[in-house]
Protein backbone atom coordinates (compact mmCIF):
# COMPACT_ATOMS: atom_id res chain seq x y z
CA UNK A 1 0.00 0.00 0.00
CA UNK A 2 1.40 3.33 -1.04
CA UNK A 3 0.49 6.67 -0.14
CA UNK A 4 0.67 9.12 -2.89
CA UNK A 5 0.04 12.38 -2.16
CA UNK A 6 -1.69 13.83 -4.84
CA UNK A 7 -0.34 17.18 -5.87
CA UNK A 8 -3.05 19.24 -7.05
CA UNK A 9 -1.98 21.74 -9.28
CA UNK A 10 -4.76 23.89 -10.25
CA UNK A 11 -4.95 25.05 -13.96
CA UNK A 12 -6.71 27.82 -15.34
CA UNK A 13 -6.86 28.40 -18.39
CA UNK A 14 -8.50 31.96 -19.41
CA UNK A 15 -8.99 32.53 -23.34
CA UNK A 16 -8.87 36.03 -23.32
CA UNK A 17 -10.53 37.29 -26.24
CA UNK A 18 -11.02 40.64 -27.73
CA UNK A 19 -14.82 41.10 -28.66
CA UNK A 20 -16.26 44.36 -29.07
CA UNK A 21 -19.40 44.62 -27.80
CA UNK A 22 -19.66 48.65 -27.85
CA UNK A 23 -19.44 50.99 -30.47
CA UNK A 24 -20.01 54.97 -30.84
CA UNK A 25 -20.21 57.22 -33.23
CA UNK A 26 -20.76 61.26 -33.71
CA UNK A 27 -23.18 62.77 -35.55
CA UNK A 28 -23.69 66.82 -36.63
CA UNK A 29 -27.10 68.82 -36.73
CA UNK A 30 -27.74 72.03 -38.26
CA UNK A 31 -29.95 74.62 -38.87
CA UNK A 32 -30.05 78.11 -39.92
CA UNK A 33 -32.62 81.02 -39.25
CA UNK A 34 -32.64 83.55 -41.85
CA UNK A 35 -34.76 86.52 -42.30
CA UNK A 36 -38.10 86.04 -43.23
CA UNK A 37 -38.81 87.45 -46.81
CA UNK A 38 -40.79 90.74 -47.06
CA UNK A 39 -42.48 92.62 -49.56
CA UNK A 40 -43.73 95.94 -49.51
CA UNK A 41 -45.66 98.17 -52.44
CA UNK A 42 -43.17 100.73 -53.35
CA UNK A 43 -45.03 102.21 -56.68
CA UNK A 44 -48.85 101.94 -57.44
CA UNK A 45 -49.69 100.51 -60.36
CA UNK A 46 -51.31 103.41 -62.75
CA UNK A 47 -52.62 103.59 -65.96
CA UNK A 48 -53.16 106.96 -66.35
CA UNK A 49 -55.74 109.40 -68.15
CA UNK A 50 -57.30 107.85 -71.07
CA UNK A 51 -60.27 109.02 -73.56
CA UNK A 52 -62.37 104.98 -74.44
CA UNK A 53 -63.71 106.81 -77.83
CA UNK A 54 -66.79 104.59 -78.99
CA UNK A 55 -65.30 101.30 -78.86
CA UNK A 56 -63.16 100.91 -76.06
CA UNK A 57 -60.05 98.88 -76.77
CA UNK A 58 -57.14 98.41 -74.16
CA UNK A 59 -53.81 100.08 -72.73
CA UNK A 60 -50.99 97.78 -72.11
CA UNK A 61 -48.80 98.83 -69.84
CA UNK A 62 -45.63 97.26 -69.48
CA UNK A 63 -43.04 96.72 -66.21
CA UNK A 64 -40.87 99.44 -67.60
CA UNK A 65 -44.02 101.92 -66.98
CA UNK A 66 -44.59 102.55 -70.94
CA UNK A 67 -48.36 102.55 -72.34
CA UNK A 68 -49.64 101.03 -75.80
CA UNK A 69 -52.74 102.20 -76.82
CA UNK A 70 -55.21 99.29 -78.57
CA UNK A 71 -58.24 99.97 -80.87
CA UNK A 72 -60.14 103.08 -80.25
CA UNK A 73 -58.48 104.29 -76.88
CA UNK A 74 -56.83 107.68 -77.05
CA UNK A 75 -54.16 107.94 -73.90
CA UNK A 76 -53.66 111.12 -72.30
CA UNK A 77 -51.86 112.40 -69.28
CA UNK A 78 -51.35 111.64 -65.93
CA UNK A 79 -49.28 109.77 -64.20
CA UNK A 80 -49.13 106.26 -65.80
CA UNK A 81 -46.32 103.66 -63.89
CA UNK A 82 -45.85 99.80 -63.45
CA UNK A 83 -46.39 98.50 -59.55
CA UNK A 84 -43.08 98.45 -58.36
CA UNK A 85 -42.29 96.40 -55.08
CA UNK A 86 -39.36 96.11 -52.78
CA UNK A 87 -38.21 92.31 -51.89
CA UNK A 88 -35.85 91.94 -48.59
CA UNK A 89 -34.68 88.92 -47.16
CA UNK A 90 -31.87 86.48 -47.09
CA UNK A 91 -28.77 87.80 -49.35
CA UNK A 92 -28.61 85.58 -53.05
CA UNK A 93 -31.77 83.39 -51.88
CA UNK A 94 -33.95 82.52 -54.57
CA UNK A 95 -36.90 83.17 -54.33
CA UNK A 96 -40.36 83.00 -56.82
CA UNK A 97 -42.84 85.41 -57.72
CA UNK A 98 -46.34 84.94 -58.01
CA UNK A 99 -48.74 87.19 -60.22
CA UNK A 100 -52.20 86.99 -59.45
CA UNK A 101 -54.18 84.18 -61.04
CA UNK A 102 -57.05 86.44 -62.04
CA UNK A 103 -58.30 89.27 -63.27
CA UNK A 104 -58.64 92.83 -60.72
CA UNK A 105 -61.77 94.99 -60.83
CA UNK A 106 -61.58 98.19 -60.93
CA UNK A 107 -64.88 100.27 -59.68
CA UNK A 108 -66.03 103.46 -60.68
CA UNK A 109 -65.98 105.75 -57.31
CA UNK A 110 -69.43 107.49 -58.88
CA UNK A 111 -71.50 104.31 -59.93
CA UNK A 112 -71.38 100.74 -60.19
CA UNK A 113 -69.57 100.39 -63.24
CA UNK A 114 -65.82 98.38 -63.94
CA UNK A 115 -63.32 97.85 -65.69
CA UNK A 116 -60.83 94.64 -66.15
CA UNK A 117 -57.10 94.29 -65.06
CA UNK A 118 -55.54 91.31 -66.58
CA UNK A 119 -52.22 89.53 -68.36
CA UNK A 120 -49.64 90.14 -65.24
CA UNK A 121 -46.33 90.06 -66.57
CA UNK A 122 -43.47 91.11 -64.21
CA UNK A 123 -39.75 91.91 -64.19
CA UNK A 124 -38.19 89.58 -63.23
CA UNK A 125 -40.08 87.05 -64.99
CA UNK A 126 -41.86 85.00 -63.08
CA UNK A 127 -42.20 81.98 -65.45
CA UNK A 128 -38.55 81.07 -65.78
CA UNK A 129 -38.00 79.78 -62.53
CA UNK A 130 -36.37 81.04 -59.53
CA UNK A 131 -35.13 85.17 -59.35
CA UNK A 132 -32.38 85.17 -57.15
CA UNK A 133 -32.31 88.22 -54.13
CA UNK A 134 -28.75 89.62 -55.00
CA UNK A 135 -27.81 91.50 -52.21
CA UNK A 136 -30.76 90.37 -50.33
CA UNK A 137 -33.06 93.10 -51.89
CA UNK A 138 -34.98 93.09 -55.13
CA UNK A 139 -37.12 95.89 -56.94
CA UNK A 140 -39.90 93.80 -59.10
CA UNK A 141 -41.87 95.86 -61.27
CA UNK A 142 -45.75 94.99 -62.60
CA UNK A 143 -47.36 95.32 -65.57
CA UNK A 144 -50.96 94.31 -66.99
CA UNK A 145 -53.56 95.38 -69.77
CA UNK A 146 -56.56 97.60 -68.83
CA UNK A 147 -59.66 96.08 -70.55
CA UNK A 148 -61.76 99.44 -71.63
CA UNK A 149 -65.66 99.23 -72.56
CA UNK A 150 -67.36 101.71 -74.41
CA UNK A 151 -68.06 105.18 -73.45
CA UNK A 152 -71.37 104.19 -72.23
CA UNK A 153 -69.63 101.06 -70.24
CA UNK A 154 -67.07 103.11 -68.41
CA UNK A 155 -68.07 106.76 -68.04
CA UNK A 156 -65.34 109.64 -66.76
CA UNK A 157 -64.33 109.54 -63.25
CA UNK A 158 -61.42 107.24 -60.83
CA UNK A 159 -61.62 103.23 -61.36
CA UNK A 160 -59.67 101.84 -58.29
CA UNK A 161 -58.67 98.20 -57.15
CA UNK A 162 -56.09 96.36 -55.44
CA UNK A 163 -54.45 93.19 -56.58
CA UNK A 164 -52.03 90.66 -54.77
CA UNK A 165 -48.64 89.21 -55.49
CA UNK A 166 -47.27 86.42 -53.50
CA UNK A 167 -43.13 86.32 -53.01
CA UNK A 168 -41.86 83.04 -51.29
CA UNK A 169 -38.21 81.56 -50.52
CA UNK A 170 -37.57 78.99 -53.02
CA UNK B 1 -14.53 7.34 7.26
CA UNK B 2 -15.92 9.65 4.91
CA UNK B 3 -13.29 12.55 3.97
CA UNK B 4 -15.26 16.00 2.64
CA UNK B 5 -12.72 16.39 -0.53
CA UNK B 6 -13.09 19.89 -2.19
CA UNK B 7 -13.79 19.86 -5.85
CA UNK B 8 -10.44 19.63 -7.57
CA UNK B 9 -11.04 20.94 -11.59
CA UNK B 10 -8.43 20.14 -13.54
CA UNK B 11 -9.03 22.02 -16.65
CA UNK B 12 -7.86 20.36 -19.51
CA UNK B 13 -6.15 22.56 -22.59
CA UNK B 14 -6.53 21.51 -25.75
CA UNK B 15 -2.98 22.85 -27.00
CA UNK B 16 -0.73 22.30 -24.21
CA UNK B 17 2.02 24.04 -25.45
CA UNK B 18 -0.35 27.39 -24.58
CA UNK B 19 -0.73 26.51 -20.96
CA UNK B 20 -0.82 29.13 -19.15
CA UNK B 21 -1.30 29.28 -15.23
CA UNK B 22 -3.11 32.38 -13.98
CA UNK B 23 -3.82 32.68 -10.21
CA UNK B 24 -6.37 34.74 -8.37
CA UNK B 25 -6.22 35.80 -4.89
CA UNK B 26 -9.64 33.45 -4.86
CA UNK B 27 -7.33 30.18 -6.33
CA UNK B 28 -4.90 30.71 -4.21
CA UNK B 29 -7.37 30.47 -1.36
CA UNK B 30 -8.55 27.47 -2.83
CA UNK B 31 -5.26 26.27 -2.96
CA UNK B 32 -4.33 27.07 0.46
CA UNK B 33 -7.46 25.41 1.60
CA UNK B 34 -7.05 22.56 -0.55
CA UNK B 35 -3.61 22.47 1.23
CA UNK B 36 -4.78 22.44 4.61
CA UNK B 37 -8.08 19.96 4.08
CA UNK B 38 -4.30 17.70 2.86
CA UNK B 39 -2.46 18.35 5.41
CA UNK B 40 -5.72 17.24 7.82
CA UNK B 41 -6.12 14.62 6.02
CA UNK B 42 -2.62 13.21 5.84
CA UNK B 43 -2.02 13.53 9.37
CA UNK B 44 -5.69 11.68 9.93
CA UNK B 45 -4.16 8.81 7.70
CA UNK B 46 -1.07 8.94 8.94
CA UNK B 47 -2.64 8.44 12.90
CA UNK B 48 -5.07 5.96 11.63
CA UNK B 49 -4.43 2.29 11.17
CA UNK B 50 -5.87 1.61 8.03
CA UNK B 51 -4.19 3.85 5.29
CA UNK B 52 -6.39 4.68 2.33
CA UNK B 53 -5.22 4.21 -0.87
CA UNK B 54 -4.88 7.38 -2.97
CA UNK B 55 -7.70 9.17 -3.50
CA UNK B 56 -7.94 11.14 -6.48
CA UNK B 57 -10.87 13.64 -7.58
CA UNK B 58 -10.52 14.51 -10.74
CA UNK B 59 -13.02 16.83 -13.01
CA UNK B 60 -12.68 17.73 -16.46
CA UNK B 61 -14.41 20.53 -17.39
CA UNK B 62 -14.95 22.14 -21.04
CA UNK B 63 -13.35 25.64 -21.98
CA UNK B 64 -14.87 26.96 -24.77
CA UNK B 65 -15.69 30.33 -26.57
CA UNK B 66 -17.46 31.91 -29.45
CA UNK B 67 -16.48 34.53 -31.33
CA UNK B 68 -18.81 36.95 -32.67
CA UNK B 69 -18.52 39.64 -35.15
CA UNK B 70 -18.14 42.83 -33.53
CA UNK B 71 -21.08 45.52 -32.97
CA UNK B 72 -19.99 48.63 -35.09
CA UNK B 73 -21.95 51.84 -36.05
CA UNK B 74 -21.64 53.78 -39.35
CA UNK B 75 -22.92 57.26 -39.77
CA UNK B 76 -24.32 57.74 -43.60
CA UNK B 77 -26.15 61.38 -42.83
CA UNK B 78 -26.58 64.53 -40.25
CA UNK B 79 -29.29 65.70 -39.11
CA UNK B 80 -30.08 68.84 -41.06
CA UNK B 81 -32.86 71.18 -40.83
CA UNK B 82 -31.78 73.24 -43.77
CA UNK B 83 -32.58 76.77 -43.73
CA UNK B 84 -35.50 78.37 -41.51
CA UNK B 85 -37.56 81.93 -42.17
CA UNK B 86 -38.23 83.57 -39.15
CA UNK B 87 -40.61 86.68 -38.76
CA UNK B 88 -39.50 88.90 -36.09
CA UNK B 89 -40.86 87.81 -32.55
CA UNK B 90 -42.58 84.72 -33.72
CA UNK B 91 -41.84 81.51 -31.98
CA UNK B 92 -42.04 77.88 -33.53
CA UNK B 93 -40.97 74.66 -34.47
CA UNK B 94 -39.44 72.67 -37.17
CA UNK B 95 -39.54 68.80 -37.30
CA UNK B 96 -37.68 65.96 -39.06
CA UNK B 97 -39.37 62.73 -38.54
CA UNK B 98 -36.96 59.94 -38.46
CA UNK B 99 -37.64 58.40 -41.75
CA UNK B 100 -35.62 57.83 -44.89
CA UNK B 101 -37.75 60.17 -47.03
CA UNK B 102 -37.48 63.36 -45.51
CA UNK B 103 -40.38 64.38 -43.72
CA UNK B 104 -40.84 67.70 -42.16
CA UNK B 105 -43.22 70.18 -41.22
CA UNK B 106 -43.22 73.75 -40.06
CA UNK B 107 -44.98 75.75 -37.58
CA UNK B 108 -46.15 78.73 -38.44
CA UNK B 109 -45.73 77.36 -41.97
CA UNK B 110 -44.57 80.49 -43.17
CA UNK B 111 -41.41 79.90 -41.76
CA UNK B 112 -40.48 76.77 -44.39
CA UNK B 113 -37.92 76.77 -46.97
CA UNK B 114 -36.24 74.77 -49.40
CA UNK B 115 -33.52 76.83 -49.85
CA UNK B 116 -30.75 74.10 -47.93
CA UNK B 117 -30.40 70.35 -47.32
CA UNK B 118 -33.23 68.83 -44.71
CA UNK B 119 -32.56 65.52 -43.61
CA UNK B 120 -33.08 63.06 -40.63
CA UNK B 121 -29.75 61.94 -39.81
CA UNK B 122 -29.16 57.93 -40.95
CA UNK B 123 -27.29 55.62 -39.49
CA UNK B 124 -26.13 51.87 -40.07
CA UNK B 125 -25.70 49.09 -37.38
CA UNK B 126 -24.20 46.06 -37.56
CA UNK B 127 -23.16 42.49 -36.08
CA UNK B 128 -23.66 39.23 -35.35
CA UNK B 129 -27.26 38.16 -36.58
CA UNK B 130 -29.51 37.60 -33.79
CA UNK B 131 -27.71 39.73 -31.26
CA UNK B 132 -29.26 41.91 -29.48
CA UNK B 133 -28.56 45.47 -28.48
CA UNK B 134 -29.06 48.81 -26.83
CA UNK B 135 -28.83 51.91 -28.05
CA UNK B 136 -28.40 55.00 -26.36
CA UNK B 137 -28.97 58.75 -27.58
CA UNK B 138 -29.40 61.75 -26.10
CA UNK B 139 -32.71 63.40 -26.02
CA UNK B 140 -31.74 66.62 -26.94
CA UNK B 141 -29.34 68.25 -29.22
CA UNK B 142 -28.22 71.66 -28.66
CA UNK B 143 -27.42 73.91 -31.40
CA UNK B 144 -24.83 76.95 -30.56
CA UNK B 145 -24.80 80.20 -32.84
CA UNK B 146 -22.36 82.09 -31.20
CA UNK B 147 -22.73 84.99 -29.00
CA UNK B 148 -24.87 82.98 -26.39
CA UNK B 149 -27.39 81.98 -29.08
CA UNK B 150 -28.60 78.43 -29.48
CA UNK B 151 -31.53 76.12 -30.31
CA UNK B 152 -32.22 73.00 -28.52
CA UNK B 153 -33.55 69.90 -30.96
CA UNK B 154 -35.61 67.36 -28.75
CA UNK B 155 -34.77 63.73 -30.61
CA UNK B 156 -36.71 61.21 -32.25
CA UNK B 157 -35.45 58.26 -33.88
CA UNK B 158 -36.50 54.97 -35.21
CA UNK B 159 -34.97 51.70 -36.68
CA UNK B 160 -35.57 49.51 -39.40
CA UNK B 161 -35.14 46.75 -36.84
CA UNK B 162 -38.17 45.07 -34.35
CA UNK B 163 -37.11 44.52 -30.94
CA UNK B 164 -33.71 45.82 -31.64
CA UNK B 165 -32.59 42.73 -32.93
CA UNK B 166 -29.78 42.50 -35.54
CA UNK B 167 -32.10 39.71 -37.68
CA UNK B 168 -30.16 39.81 -41.13
CA UNK B 169 -26.64 41.48 -39.41
CA UNK B 170 -27.44 45.23 -40.43
CA UNK B 171 -29.90 47.69 -39.28
CA UNK B 172 -30.73 51.53 -39.86
CA UNK B 173 -31.03 53.62 -37.82
CA UNK B 174 -32.85 56.94 -37.91
CA UNK B 175 -32.18 60.23 -35.70
CA UNK B 176 -34.77 63.24 -36.48
CA UNK B 177 -36.95 65.60 -34.10
CA UNK B 178 -37.70 68.56 -33.07
CA UNK B 179 -36.09 71.83 -33.58
CA UNK B 180 -37.71 74.73 -31.59
CA UNK B 181 -37.14 78.63 -32.45
CA UNK B 182 -37.49 81.18 -29.89
CA UNK B 183 -38.94 84.54 -29.97
CA UNK B 184 -36.35 86.72 -31.23
CA UNK B 185 -34.37 83.89 -32.45
CA UNK B 186 -30.77 85.45 -33.81
CA UNK B 187 -30.12 85.27 -37.73
CA UNK B 188 -27.26 82.67 -38.25
CA UNK B 189 -26.25 79.43 -38.89
CA UNK B 190 -26.35 77.06 -35.64
CA UNK B 191 -24.07 73.34 -35.26
CA UNK B 192 -24.29 71.03 -32.74
CA UNK B 193 -23.15 66.96 -32.22
CA UNK B 194 -24.58 64.03 -30.77
CA UNK B 195 -22.98 60.63 -29.94
CA UNK B 196 -24.75 57.73 -31.04
CA UNK B 197 -23.36 54.65 -29.32
CA UNK B 198 -24.63 50.63 -29.52
CA UNK B 199 -24.04 48.00 -27.55
CA UNK B 200 -24.79 44.29 -27.14
CA UNK B 201 -27.28 43.32 -24.50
Amino acid sequence: MTRKLTALSLLLLVFVLKVQAQATVNGQAYAEVIAALTASENNQMSFGKFSPETGGGQIVLTPEGLRMAVGDVILGGGTAQSGKFIINGEPNASYTIQLPTSPALLKHSGSNKTMVVDNWVSDPPSDTGASVLTGGTETVSIGATLIIGSSESNPVGIYTGTYSLTFAYN
Amino acid sequence: MAHNWPNAVRVQPTNKTAKQQITTKKTQHLIMKKLTTIFASIILMTLSANVMAQNTATESANASATLITAIDITKYADLEFGKIAKNAATAGTVTITPTDELGISYSPASMSTTLADRSAAKFTITGEEGQNFAINLPSTITLNGGEGNSMVINTAMNLSAINNILSDGSVDLYVGGTLNIGTNQAITEYYGSFSVTVTYE
